[in-house]
């Protein structure tokens, strides 16, 4: 008797059939028709990279999610990659070294992400994005990434979404000049991540060295801090870091354009974020759509990646989450 | 009169049992009642429409997953029950409800010689495998896990292990069992939690909700003295 193999799939990924896949290469293209519009190029990556290549960019919190294994024939680690930003720098930094700048790149791939858990998440997740890499950092280019965005997600005919803005750059000035240990600034970091402001008053207070009472109120004012862009005024009156300080206009200085070009309704503004705290620099963004739990897109400005390839240049740029942008569509139909 | 649309709604997750009128009870002192969920036990969803509110009564250990998910907006859950899933989500409020402390005991007779600074591998029965799993490790203690459902305090009456990780509020479950305490773990109370997408998408809604619920918390400290 011949027994036959179950014929099954390994766990977080599938096949899409052609209902859905219609509709996610159509929203693939609307966006990178936009992207497109923009002057963004399209670039094709490879699905293997060595790992140490890789680990050169990677941000901590993909690190354990990579799927590796080992070539064969030079022994070396290989990885699938789970993210296309690392990529997209070293191409940048290496093959496309004389391109004039700004360089403005895009891509609509697959990235493997391994889970612990095997709660049925996703690990082939679909990625349109785009980054645009400059000799500066410039509040021009975050505001052309972020508004870029918002336009895609109109194209899709999305409604009610809103792309929150953060800044890392800024709450990494405010940690530092705390003065802490590394092992207490993860612990005051960690409880604004959650927005936990019982907690972090316990944790400030537990200080053998006083944290000054400017500094007590702005951080427990962080975990209040979302919403409107307001929150950029009051947080500017309660700091004298001049780092942060600076942090801060710039982030005015992007929300003021995205407003001039017309979005301002599509904006929240969220001091607290700490997403991509290691990874990123400064402005940090990611989309949520009314209805859906998880974000649409994601990204940020990473001034120091593209220098561990070689090349010390500005970066900033995001992805959209195809299948979560379908998700949300499904709740909120275009009138 | 403002008329809410339903996207503007805030769907808030409430865990079944002992923690539900304390719950009642704080969210009438920030204004706002829902104590026709305690009448009528059957009853799983109430809507309070002029707050444009919506309460729904779920199992403790199932509102973060559906707070992570967005079915619910904002949830109570336990500290116990949070740190356990360790899942992504915000934690605006600590409610000052439910407090109670995880601790490690054991059977009298053993506690009296016993020093935890001496274990290398032990058997421990508990109902949160992920919190016992790692408070050991980092001591580096072996420690093989005897999952359980329920009344906890048997496992070493009857043999299933030497000894516990569980709840103490006044320690008298304990006593009449004949257990100690030999360790502390960690405190618990209760924690007002919120998806992040609401947080983004309804900033407004979900502040004003939490600042009336963190005065009430304040004035519920003040009236303990």
């Amino acid at each position: 008797m011949k027994t036959q193999p179950a014929i099954s799939l390994p766990q977080g990924v599938r096949d899409i059939l052609p209902e859905e896949a219609k509709s996610i290469v159509r929203i693939e293209a609307q966006i990178l028709s936009v992207f497109e519009r923009y002057g963004f190029k399209m670039v094709l990556t490879p699905l293997l990279e060595y790992v140490d290549v890789l680990s050169l960019g990677m941000g901590e919190n993909l690190k354990d999610k990579v799927l590796k294994f080992i070539d064969p024939s030079t022994g070396k680690v290989i990885a699938i990659r789970p993210d296309i930003t690392p990529q997209i720098a070293r191409v940048a930094a290496t093959r496309m070294r004389d391109y004039p700048l700004p360089l403005k790149l895009c891509y609509n791939e697959s990235v493997i992400r391994c889970h612990e858990s095997r709660d049925g998440k996703s690990s082939e997740v679909r990625q349109a994005g785009a980054e645009y890499i400059s000799s500066a950092s410039s509040p021009e280019a975050d505001a052309e990434m972020i508004t870029m965005a918002i336009v895609a997600l109109k194209e899709t005919g999305l409604r009610a979404f809103k792309v929150d803005i953060g800044d890392v750059g800024f709450l990494r000035a405010v940690i530092n000049g705390l003065g802490l240990e590394t092992a207490d600034q993860k612990r005051v970091k960690d409880a604004i991540a959650i927005k936990d402001s019982s907690s972090l008053e316990a944790i400030l207070e537990g200080f053998s060295k006083k944290v000054n009472k400017d500094d007590k109120k702005l951080l427990l004012n962080l975990t209040a801090f979302y919403g409107e862009d307001e929150v950029i005024k009051k947080a500017a009156a309660v700091t004298k870091n001049k780092t942060a300080l600076g942090s801060l206009e710039n982030l005015r200085q992007v929300i003021d354009i995205i407003g001039k070009n017309g979005f301002k309704d599509c904006i929240t503004v969220d001091l607290g974020e700490v997403r991509g705290f290691d990874y990123y620099t400064g402005v940090i963004f990611e989309g949520f759509a009314a209805g859906v739990g998880k974000a649409i897109l994601g990204g940020g400005r990473y001034d120091n990646l593209m220098e561990r390839y070689g090349s010390p240049l500005a970066a900033t740029g995001f992805a959209f989450n195809v299948e979560n942008i379908i998700a949300a569509l499904g709740r909120n139909p275009a009138p | 009169m403002t008329t809410r649309n339903w996207q503007d709604t805030l769907t808030i997750a409430m865990p079944k049992g002992r923690m539900l009128k304390e719950a009642v009870n704080l969210f009438k002192a920030a204004g706002v009642d829902f104590s026709e969920l305690l009448k009528d036990d059957r009853k799983l969803i109430f809507e309070n429409v002029a707050e444009g509110l919506r309460f729904m009564v779920i199992r403790a250990q199932d509102v973060p997953t559906y707070v992570e998910y967005g079915a619910a907006d904002l949830g109570i859950a336990g500290r116990d029950v949070l740190i356990e899933q360790a899942k992504d989500l915000y934690e605006p409020l600590d409610l000052g409800l439910g407090i109670c402390r995880m601790v490690v005991a054991e059977p009298k007779e053993l506690g009296a010689g016993d020093n935890p600074s001496r274990w290398t591998h032990i058997r421990v029965a508990t109902k949160y495998p992920n919190i016992t799993t790692r408070h050991f490790m980092e001591k580096g203690i072996q420690v093989e896990i005897i999952k359980l459902y329920g009344s906890i305090e048997l496992a070493p009456l009857l043999g299933l292990s030497e000894r516990i990780v569980d709840l103490v509020q006044t320690g008298e479950t304990l006593r009449k069992n004949g257990l100690v305490e030999v360790e502390d773990v960690m405190d618990i109370s209760s924690k007002l939690v919120c998806n992040r997408a609401s947080l983004k998408t309804k900033p407004g809604r979900v502040r004003e909700l939490v600042d009336r619920l963190s005065a009430a918390v304040r004035d519920a400290g003040k009236g303990r003295g």
